[in-house]
């Protein structure tokens, strides 16, 4: 998952890429509105996180004009201040939660994967598709009560094919938002990561939780219960 | 307000002292002219009955035997009979030598003054002979053969023409005084309220400004009034200005030392600090929840005169929608029991933060199910709202009740940096001279009880 990160702290801005990083995401960096803004509607952004004092354009226009853009992936807001005002004014532009600073990064994650979750229709950190469990949060993999260990990016092409369950998503999606910008990108080592993926969590073959779709991407194919 | 309409009008008290004024003179004038009138009149009446002597004596004349009149005079009231104006002429042993025709049927004594040669009496008198009268006497010698010989003229003439007409001007006089009174306090009456209009606009422009409904005072008033005016438009600009200068730098200060410390905090996760780690987080967290009290504290507005009074329902409603996104995992069902027109006389931020914070706290503690009533607080004062946040979460010990208000007490511990929030409303509450109580909800969670 890609996240975009606005503030215009040095430390801070480089703590929320480290720890988010940490957490399997694929982190973009911005230090003031007008490059957030750039990067909000140039990139395949899946969540942002804006800090509302920024230098150029300010987070509260900044989400507008994120939003004006149609740029309707969540946005979590970092506010110094505890006005409420200030927090109803944010979420009206468009955001979808707040956090006053200073924050827990434990807490941060727990509220960046609800908000991915529930932009995609889950309400439950568990998402359970028959005898396939995933737990967002602790970021497992379950096949009925066994625990599946997966690399770090198996796990991030599977949960972005799960939390978009039922669409076809093309290699170059996917490796755009399981990769950073500097990465070597290689979509044929996609194909492997599927193949793996496929033999450990079906090794059976019986639940064939991975569609290919020629000549267009993959598609996973279970409904959640 | 109820003063400045009453008894310490300014407009009361002119009218009452310049009716005062006015009813006094008036009354003076009266008093004034009567009297001279009266004077005039006697001195007319007096002047009058001196022709009439002068006439009986052009008339006399000496005969032997004494003073002759003849029957007929050149005076007809003294020739018709009860005309009001009679003579007679008397000898200097008092005997009636002669008495007009008019004077036959009154037969009784007259009051005579018999003055000596030569000087005149006038008399007034007010009872009798038939009815009041006035006496003119002349004393008069006559020379006959060598002899003086003593006569006393005398003529009375009737009061009541002379009263009815005095009566006339009286009336005549306080009914035109009266009229003109009238119309001088009437005239009086709308200059007062031509004079003081701008006043009455400036306590209406007072009273717009404390409704809301304006933010200054109109430009356009009298001299006199324009620099009181102008200095209390500057007063409520600067006043308003200052506020929400004070707000933006209590907001930059918060953002200069929050950022460190959420830089801090982060820090506080790296593994390498082992067990220092839990003691910079402690720290840090004591140390934001001091900085965020205090500056929550700092920009409590507290109750204001010109307060404009602030619509409950729309901060209610975009706080629901607020915290509706925040807790969409709950799903909560969040009743608002406001009417439209409910108003909170005072400060919008202060609005925000009382109902942000309890039901912040309510969507944090429910299950399902949160209500937010306001009404105005009849028992109190007009001016007062009773807000009540019901939910039915777990509810607060009653032990914990009035610690729960206190500077930084959490409910839960692992919410650190959100347990500020109950005594900011507490602290906003009492800045408002309300109260704030925390009672057991019907359908067993919390509900808080707050007057503002």
């Amino acid at each position: 998952m890609r996240v975009l990160v606005v503030e215009d702290e040095t430390e801070l801005r480089a703590q929320l890429k480290e720890a988010l990083e940490k957490e399997g995401y694929v982190v973009d960096v911005a230090a003031d509105g007008e490059e957030g803004l750039y990067y909000g509607k140039e990139f395949p952004v899946d969540l942002a996180v804006i800090d509302l004092g920024l230098p150029k354009i300010d987070g509260v226009e900044l989400i507008r004009l994120l939003r004006a853009a149609d740029c309707n992936y969540p946005i979590l807001i970092l506010t110094a201040r505890d006005g409420w005002q200030e927090k109803v004014s944010a979420l009206d532009a468009g955001a979808d939660d707040y956090m006053v600073k200073p924050f827990y990064t434990e807490e941060l994650v727990a509220r960046l994967n609800a908000l991915l979750r529930r932009s995609r229709g889950f309400s439950s950190p568990r998402l359970e598709f028959g005898a396939l469990t995933l737990d967002t949060n602790a970021k497992l993999v379950l096949l009925g009560s066994e625990h599946i260990t997966l690399t770090a990016y198996e796990y991030k092409v599977l949960e972005y094919l799960v939390l978009n369950a039922g669409k076809v998503i093309s290699k170059s999606e996917l490796v755009e938002h399981i990769y950073d910008e500097d990465s070597e990108r290689d979509s044929n080592v996609l194909e492997v990561f599927v193949r793996r993926l496929r033999v450990k969590l079906d090794p059976d073959e019986s639940l064939k939780p991975i569609e290919t779709v020629r000549g267009h991407g993959y598609r996973f194919v279970l409904t959640a219960d | 307000m109820s003063k400045i309409a009453g008894a310490y009008s300014l407009a009361a008290r002119l009218q009452w002292v310049v009716a005062f004024v006015l009813l006094v003179s008036l009354g003076l004038t009266g008093i004034v002219l009567d009297q001279a009138f009266r004077q005039s009149a006697d001195a007319a009446v007096a002047e009058r009955l001196q022709l009439h002597v002068y006439s009986l004596l052009a008339a006399a004349e000496m005969e032997q035997g004494g003073l002759k009149l003849p029957e007929q005079l050149e005076i007809p009231r003294l020739d018709q009979l009860e005309s009001g104006l009679y003579a007679q002429v008397r000898d200097a042993a008092g005997q009636v030598i002669w008495r007009s025709l008019s004077s036959r049927t009154v037969e009784r004594d007259w009051p005579i003054e018999i003055p000596e040669r030569g000087a005149r009496t006038f008399i007034r008198l007010e009872e009798g002979y038939p009815e009041p009268m006035f006496v003119a006497n002349y004393g008069v010698a006559w020379d006959l053969s060598g002899n003086l010989v003593d006569y006393t003229l005398t003529v009375m003439e009737s009061m009541l023409p002379y009263r009815q007409q005095i009566y006339r001007f009286r009336a005549y006089l306080w009914g035109w005084l009266s009229t003109v009174g009238l119309l001088l306090l009437v005239a009086q009456g709308v200059i007062l309220r031509w004079v003081l209009r701008p006043l009455r606009r400036m306590a209406a422009d007072l009273t717009a400004i404390q409704e809301g409904k304006r933010e200054s005072l109109d430009a356009n008033y009298p001299t006199e009034l324009a620099r009181l005016t102008g200095s209390l438009n500057d007063l409520l600009q600067s006043e308003r200005r200052q506020r929400e200068r004070y707000r933006n730098n209590v907001g930059d200060l918060a953002h200069s030392l929050k950022t460190p410390l959420a830089v801090l905090r982060g820090l506080a996760d790296e593994r390498a600090l082992g067990l220092q780690s839990e003691v910079l987080k402690q720290q840090v967290d004591r140390l934001n929840e001091m900085v965020s009290y205090q500056l929550q504290r700092a920009v409590i507005a507290g109750r204001k005169s010109m307060a404009k009074p602030v619509a409950v329902l729309p901060v209610a409603e975009k706080l629901r929608q607020t915290l509706d996104k925040v807790y969409a995992e709950k799903q909560i069902k969040a009743e608002l029991k406001i009417q439209r027109d409910e108003v909170f006389y005072g400060d919008e931020h202060d609005l925000y933060e009382v109902l942000g914070n309890l039901m912040e706290n309510a969507y944090k503690y429910t299950h399902r199910w949160m209500c937010l009533s306001v009404d105005n607080n009849q028992l109190h004062h007009n001016k007062q709202l009773r807000i009540v946040m019901e939910d039915d979460g777990p509810g607060v010990p009653e032990h914990r009740r009035v610690s729960v208000l206190a500077r930084g007490v959490r409910l839960d511990s692992r919410d650190i940096g959100q347990g500020i929030g109950l005594a900011v409303v507490a602290d906003i509450v009492e800045g408002y001279d309300g109260k704030i109580e925390i009672e057991a909800s019907p359908v067993g969670g919390a509900r808080f009880v707050v007057i503002i």
